[in-house]
Parts: C-alpha cells; sequence; structure tokens
C-alpha cells in the first residue's frame, strides 16, 4: 500500500472488522514494524494510534492466513493479518 | 460450500436430504433473532461476516466433529446481512446412526461456530437506529 520495505523492518496488511473498523474509521491499515515482531507488537502498534480502542484490543484474536495465530506469533513481510474483535454470531 | 448465506435459511431444504439407511438420529439446532437483546426490544440483527474465514473455519468445525462422532450428513447455514426478528439466523443439522452421537455433534457445531466464527452482529431497532450495547456478547471477552 506505498509503505517502502526496509532492512530492517516487515510490513503487514491490517484488516479490521466490526467494532475496529468502525473505532479506526477504515477496514485496511498499513503498519510497518521491526523484523521479527510478534502480534502482540502489532496490537500495541494499533493500540498507540488509538488509545480509545486498547480494551478492544486486548480481547481481540489475531488470524493469519484464514487461521488463529496466538500473540507470540512472529510476523512476516507482507502478511495480511486480521484483527478479530469478539464475535457474536449464531 | 458456501455455509454463509444472504439469502433466508430454507429449513425445508435441510429436511429434504435424504437420510442414510445406516442413520437413525437427525437432530437439528435453528438459532432464531430474538426481539431483544439484553432486555432491549430490538427489529433486526446486522450480521457482518469475515467470509473467507468463516467458511474455512466452518469446513473445520465440520471435519473436526466427522472425526470425533459417526456422522453422515451435516448441513449449516450461517445468515449475513440484515435478519429480521422471528427469522433464522442460523441452522445446523446432523444425522447419525445414534441420537447420542447427533446431539453431541449439533451442540459442538454451534458452540465452536458461535465461538471461534469470524462473525459479528449489531442490532437495530424499529426506527432503523443501532441499539447500543448489543453488538458485543459480553460472555465472549477473554
Amino acid at each position: 500500500m506505498g509503505v517502502a520495505r526496509t532492512a530492517t523492518g516487515i510490513t503487514v496488511n491490517v484488516l479490521l472488522f466490526a467494532q475496529l473498523r468502525d473505532g479506526f474509521g477504515g477496514d485496511q491499515l498499513v503498519a510497518s514494524l521491526p523484523s521479527g515482531a510478534t502480534g502482540a507488537e502489532l496490537l500495541v502498534w494499533l493500540s498507540q494510534r488509538n488509545p480509545k480502542l486498547t480494551g478492544l484490543l486486548e480481547v481481540s484474536r489475531l488470524a493469519v492466513n484464514c487461521e488463529y495465530v496466538p500473540l507470540e506469533h512472529v510476523l512476516q513481510d507482507a502478511d495480511e493479518v486480521v484483527v478479530i474483535p469478539p464475535v457474536s454470531g449464531g | 460450500m458456501p455455509y454463509l448465506t444472504r439469502d433466508p435459511i430454507e429449513i425445508a431444504e435441510w429436511h429434504a436430504c435424504a437420510i442414510d439407511p445406516r442413520d437413525g438420529a437427525s437432530v437439528e439446532f435453528v438459532g432464531v433473532v430474538r426481539g431483544a437483546e439484553n432486555d432491549t426490544p430490538i427489529a433486526s440483527l446486522d450480521y457482518e461476516a469475515y467470509g473467507p474465514m468463516a467458511e474455512c473455519l466452518i469446513a473445520q468445525c465440520i471435519e473436526e466433529a466427522k472425526t470425533r462422532w459417526a456422522l453422515h450428513q451435516v448441513y449449516i447455514r450461517h445468515r449475513v446481512g440484515r435478519v429480521a426478528v422471528g427469522e433464522v439466523a442460523v441452522l445446523i443439522g446432523v444425522q447419525a446412526p445414534h441420537r447420542e452421537d447427533a446431539f453431541e455433534a449439533c451442540r459442538f457445531l454451534i458452540d465452536a461456530i458461535k465461538r471461534d466464527a469470524p462473525i459479528w452482529k449489531m442490532a437495530y431497532d424499529a426506527h432503523e437506529d443501532v441499539v447500543k450495547g448489543c453488538n458485543v456478547d459480553k460472555d465472549r471477552c477473554h
């Protein structure tokens, strides 16, 4: 999304849904993070962009390639990461 | 197999599935939109899903159910978009040789979908206003 890669960092595409999409005012964000960054670091990055959403981010889960991943999951450059706030289907 | 649908769920379609001669039990769960959420009257729910992942996750749930219980038929449909009070939001149907497997598998499937499928709902009142506080099931926060 127009963000240049750097030798020391990665860029991930973040997809947002439901209350998080409404809170951030869009359904996608591009995050530039240090190499080796984990899902937990992505949540901190998101929280810093909108501190009001910290509580919701803390109860959200992450998915990469349509699979839930733990917060310690190491993100890769160009990953598409979905941030999933508490679900309420059914 | 698309498990998510914007069209009304036809229970008759599930009932029309041929029963395997090995099966002696057919169990279904029908989730219907209630007229109130947290004691607040509503007119409809708007279901939003992350489609690719929801489809994949439901397929995985079915595969897991088939490894844990003897099932010969599984039918799942979940609405997305606006669903009025009284309409079917989700239908889970299973057929198995015996009732224990059918009941347990049906319960497992609806619980797994409610817990893990990336599907969210927003409640609207009769004036098409969002009903605050109804879009998150608080007991699912972890």
